[in-house]
């Protein structure tokens, strides 16, 4: 393929599945800015995988996953600093997002799994934010289909008995 | 009421969690730009095979490392600075070899074995340079005085990470600083118009005599080099006081000046501890060979053969290479106050360009200095 189709491809992936990779690097990274150069970072590494002329099947999982070993990278290295912490700062929503009633409304949920466990965040995310199926849930994450369809119900219950209690 | 659909409608919310518009837009034209500089590569290419270059820009490393990849790049990406590596003065990239290259070394030469040898490495590398400039014949007084006060001040941090190294880098430091010298001296023999320019250099016995035994005061132990500076320092207090009404004023305050400065180096070097004594003498050491440099400008002297320091000086009996290096003020042996003031002032400016890189024990063969008749 040449340079312009692959272009083609490249910006119109970002237009599509943009958005969803930030919000997964927001969940993942709970900083906004972070996220953004994280998103570009995950779509500069798949673009090294298209100039290379390789194939993937499915793009949008693919991307998932660049996102979640970027995420580990970044974990590694920023082990000190607490995630709950993060949270609790109100950094997710911090940026230049300009509708404030909305901003609300994230950081209502965000704050109601905010007790979660991050690999249930995450679950959460991809299955009825993102909508993906189970199977390439578990393939981004790397774990079996059985753990990640364990980990959404518990995730769920968690998160309902959460929000009756409240 | 179905609970788990209202849990899964209420995480939908965050659906709309979006990049901003601005955001988008910026990232998109980044990840455009990537692209076309990164373009696709041809079949048949050797790296279309070759593993995925990970750790590509932007973000894995940005907030930790990054100064480091930056430095990183300058010593191996940057072909400029590669480039630059084999500039000359007067070469459009010598600047960034000089000021940009060399630092970066420096600052990855993490022992003070590696500096030391690292200073060594720039010292000869100025030697060269000088040499090559020599062989096209662009070699003049300006480039030759910016080499050499950059040659001395890297002496000088040779030296000062020396104090802290092993002693093996010592010695195969002092022999790099060693040859390096000698080369400058046959450098400076051959072009006499550079040795009018650094008459610091002019490889008068004397001044090479100094130089060595400069250089020779810092493989000493720390004993030898408290003798054998109290012993230099002493000896020059009464060659200097002995010498007072031969001397022009000027030039005898500005020697005084560093002969009490080494006086109370190496009395305050009895008190303290260990590293700093050893500084603190090397300095004196360095002081008492830019006082030997003066001296041996303004006539010959006589030297003790077992310390290398100046015992008496004949005043009637200026060097050779003095008188050439300042033409006009020819016959200045005798001591007519205006032609010691001539020569006062030559020296007191050499003695600034040397005082400038402290002890650095090459000081008196290579410093140099634009001369006013």
């Amino acid at each position: 393929m040449n340079q312009e189709t692959l272009e083609k491809i490249f910006t119109e992936s970002f237009d599509s599945f943009g958005d969803a990779i930030f919000r997964f690097c927001v969940f993942k990274v709970s900083n906004r800015d972070l996220a953004e150069d994280m998103t570009q970072e995950v779509f500069t590494r798949y673009w090294q995988y298209l100039r290379d002329g390789k194939e993937m099947t499915n793009t949008r999982a693919f991307l998932y996953t660049i996102a979640n070993n970027l995420a580990k990278d970044w974990y590694k290295k920023k082990k000190s600093v607490s995630l709950d912490e993060k949270m609790e700062t109100g950094s997710i929503p911090a940026g230049s997002e300009p509708d404030p009633e909305r901003m609300a409304e994230y950081q209502e949920v965000i704050d109601a799994i905010g007790d979660l466990e991050q690999k249930n965040k995450e679950v959460l995310l991809l299955r009825y934010v993102e909508g993906l199926q189970i199977k390439d849930i578990a393939d981004i994450l790397n774990e079996t289909t059985n753990a990640i369809s364990v980990r959404i119900n518990r995730a769920t219950k968690k998160l309902k008995s959460k929000m009756t209690y409240e | 009421m179905n609970n788990e659909l209202e849990t899964t409608e209420y995480l939908q919310k965050l659906s709309n969690l979006k990049l901003s518009d601005s955001s988008h837009a910026r990232i998109k034209s980044n990840l455009l730009e990537y692209a076309k500089f990164h373009t696709v590569r041809v079949a048949g290419d050797s790296r279309s095979n070759s593993k995925v270059q990970t750790r590509t820009s932007l973000f894995a490393f940005k907030f930790t490392y990054m100064p480091f990849i930056i430095l990183f790049a300058l010593i191996v990406g940057g072909g400029t600075t590669f480039a630059a590596q084999g500039a000359i003065p007067g070469d459009f990239l010598y600047p960034i070899k000089t000021e940009v290259n060399e630092p970066v070394r420096s600052a990855f030469a993490f022992s003070a074995d590696a500096e030391a040898n690292l200073q060594a490495s720039i010292v000869a590398e100025r030697i060269s340079e000088a040499e090559e400039l020599e062989t096209e014949g662009r070699l003049d007084t300006d480039t030759s005085a910016k080499l050499s006060a950059n040659l001395q001040s890297h002496m000088a941090k040779a030296e000062e990470a020396m104090i802290k190294s092993d002693d093996n880098v010592r010695v195969s430091t002092h022999a790099k600083i060693d040859l390096a010298i000698a080369r400058f001296n046959v450098l400076v023999k051959n072009d006499t118009a550079l040795a009018i320019a650094v008459p610091g250099t002019t490889s008068t016995s004397e001044t090479s005599t100094v130089a060595v035994t400069t250089l020779a005061t810092r493989k000493m132990s720390p004993e030898a080099l408290r003798t054998q500076t109290v012993a230099r320092v002493t000896n020059l207090s009464k060659v200097v006081t002995e010498s007072k009404a031969k001397i022009s004023a000027k030039v005898y305050a500005d020697i005084k000046v560093k002969l009490d400065e080494a006086d109370k180096l190496v009395l305050e070097s009895k008190t303290e501890a260990e590293l700093e004594s050893q500084q603190n003498l090397m300095k004196a050491a360095g002081l008492a060979g830019e006082v030997e440099s003066t001296l041996s400008l303004l006539g010959t002297a006589e030297t003790d053969p077992n310390t290398g320091a100046i015992i008496n000086i004949d005043f009637d009996n200026v060097p050779p290479k003095h008188i050439e290096s300042e033409t006009s003020a020819s016959d200045t042996s005798t001591n007519s106050d205006s032609d010691t003031g001539v020569a006062a002032d030559a020296n007191i400016q050499l003695q600034r360009v040397e005082g400038s890189e402290g002890n650095g024990g090459g000081a008196s063969s290579s410093a140099s200095v634009d001369i006013k008749i």
